[in-house]
């Protein structure tokens, strides 16, 4: 199969568009950031964060266009995603995707975000060497899987509350280490002593994951110690999550005897958990497969790899927004 | 433009129910809010290409595209926008933003045979704030002479000031007549449409936005 896919990524707070061919070679891709925008809230702004997809889309999409000097004719498939993610951002990369297809008489795939996290290991000639085990850590998810092959996954556990990357956020605006969240922790953990005392929650429970306690603990004990060192926290705090996060990749190493452990999603960036799942990789004799980090945040290019999998199979799910899409259903 | 039937396409979604229109000249020839089996459907592409294969017409015939900003419903006024954008960014046409006060304004003046009332708009934001605007009917017309997004109380305080007006949106307004309508007529649209400046060739449809502090 020859051409490129038109990804195109809204599912949050980054307006993606790329252009990948089968091989997994990018021939183009840009992504506008909404942070700044929502900086000043706190979070995501979903009604902001709608119409700031919906100023950027068009501009993006012409953008990569350009640069890789594509024309519509050019184009094999569009791959948008339909899900999981916020509504509003979710159907204007639809709604774009949907006119672009009619108009361009080009076909039009919804695809599950999840399934561009994991697929964003084949870009740029990455590997997998399956049966694998994946873990996705990022500010929007956290989730455990077996995966027997590219397309066949099966969810072992995902967060109860919030996601990793949420809590390094919510831990780093309490010790007052500003945004995004994950670096800031990550480099202050660095000068600290992991030596506070902090919970590990559903350690030694199979493979879900709670974070909402953790970080609740780290709040009462900053109230309760004012004066607690802000590096010992940290220290402690990515402790305790590295912790729970290595104990569950051990669990489902043990259980499912993969060849690889793939760590995807904005959490990967953490050199702290690096070495984490680096040291579980190792006892058990699997290979490690971390991407490179620019395809660890949503991105576009991640879903037209993904995309090409739903064209090869024939598979068409519609242009309908599924925000709590789950890993399993393609 | 290579053909003489050129077709405005006109979008509505802020009501919450999305509405698919095409018109010829100055009449309307598709309306998919006038069809059972169409009203209620999310899929503007569906809607679209029901439309044009009923009057026999391509995407190519379109020559202009408007689209009802809001305020109102946020999935449905973005899915809209999105579409319509995409669609003028496809075919290189413009996109001429309607604000649906304006469009409810004129329906409503419309209505009332010159009785030159002015109308007042109430629609349900996010509660307890609500959008509320003022169209002052004229003889070319009129047009929307305030809008805001305030607090349902300031607005009801607002409209007790007014002498006599007519009433438009979903909210209803103690010892007033209910309002006439939440929806604009495709014809009305139209009308609006063929009468707006032409929009600069790249112009594009942006929602009016909700941001509570
Ligand atoms: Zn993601």
């Amino acid at each position: 199969m020859s051409g490129l896919i038109l990804g195109i990524e809204t599912s949050c707070d980054d307006t993606s568009v790329a252009l990948v061919d089968r091989a997994g070679h990018v021939a183009a891709i840009r992504t506008v950031s909404q942070f700044e925008i929502h900086e000043a809230f706190g979070g995501v702004y979903p009604e902001l964060a709608s119409r700031a997809h919906l100023e950027a889309i068009l501009p993006t999409v012409q953008g990569v266009m350009e640069e890789a000097s594509v024309t519509p004719a050019d184009l094999t498939a569009i791959g948008v995603t339909r899900g999981p993610g916020l509504i509003g951002s979710l159907l204007v990369g639809l709604s774009t995707a949907e006119a672009l297809s009619m108009a361009w008489d080009v076909p039009a795939y919804g695809v599950n975000h999840l399934r561009g996290h994991i697929r964003s290991v084949a870009l740029e000639s990455g590997r997998t060497e399956f049966p694998a085990v994946i873990m996705l850590v990022s500010g929007g998810h956290t989730l455990i899987a077996e995966l027997k092959d590219a397309w066949s996954y099966r969810l072992l556990g995902s967060t109860r509350d919030d996601s990793v990357g949420e809590s390094y956020d919510k831990v780093a605006r309490m010790l007052g280490l500003g945004m995004p969240g994950g670096p800031a922790i990550d480099k202050a953990a660095k000068a600290g002593q992991p030596v506070l005392r902090l919970p590990r929650p559903m350690k030694n429970e199979a493979y879900e994951f709670s974070f909402s306690g953790l970080k609740s603990s780290v709040a009462r004990h900053i109230e309760k110690h004012p004066e607690v060192s802000v590096e010992d926290m940290s220290a402690s705090f990515v402790a305790a999550c590295m912790d729970v996060l290595a104990a569950k990749a051990d669990r489902a190493l043990d259980a499912c005897k993969p060849r690889s452990l793939v760590i995807v999603g904005g959490v990967a960036a953490s050199p702290q958990l690096r070495d984490a799942m680096g040291k579980v990789a190792a006892k058990h004799g699997v290979e490690l497969c971390l991407p490179p980090m620019k395809w660890a945040t949503d991105n576009a290019a991640m879903i037209a790899m993904a995309t090409w999998d739903y064209v090869e199979r024939g598979l068409q799910p519609g242009l309908m927004p599924k925000p709590n899409l789950s890993l399993e259903t393609p | 433009m290579t053909t003489g039937t050129s077709i405005t396409l006109l979008l509505q979604a802020s009501n919450g129910v999305p509405a698919l229109a095409l018109g010829r000249g100055d009449a309307i020839i598709f309306d998919s809010s006038t069809v059972e089996a169409l009203a209620g459907s999310r899929d503007y592409r569906m809607l679209l290409e029901t439309g044009l294969s009923e009057i026999g017409a391509e995407l190519n015939d379109l020559s202009l595209i408007a689209c009802d900003i809001g305020p109102g419903g946020l999935g449905v006024t973005r899915t809209a926008a999105a579409f319509a954008n995409a669609l003028g960014f496809a075919l290189s046409l413009p996109i001429l933003a309607l604000p649906a006060f304006k469009l409810l304004g004129a329906e409503v003046a419309g209505h009332s045979n010159g009785s030159a009332k002015p109308v007042a708009i109430l629609r349900r934001a996010a509660r307890p704030h609500v959008h509320f605007g003022i169209y002052e009917p004229d003889a070319t017309g009129g047009k929307l002479v305030h809008y805001e997004h305030c607090l349902e109380k300031s607005a009801l305080e607002q409209i007790q000031n007014m002498d006599d007006y007519d009433l438009a949106g979903n909210i209803e307004v103690e010892g007033h007549a209910s309002p006439v309508t939440n929806m604009a007529a495709m014809e009305t649209m139209l009308k609006l449409a063929l009468a707006a400046p032409t929009p600069a060739p790249e112009a594009r449809a942006w929602p009016i936005v909700e941001v509570l502090e």
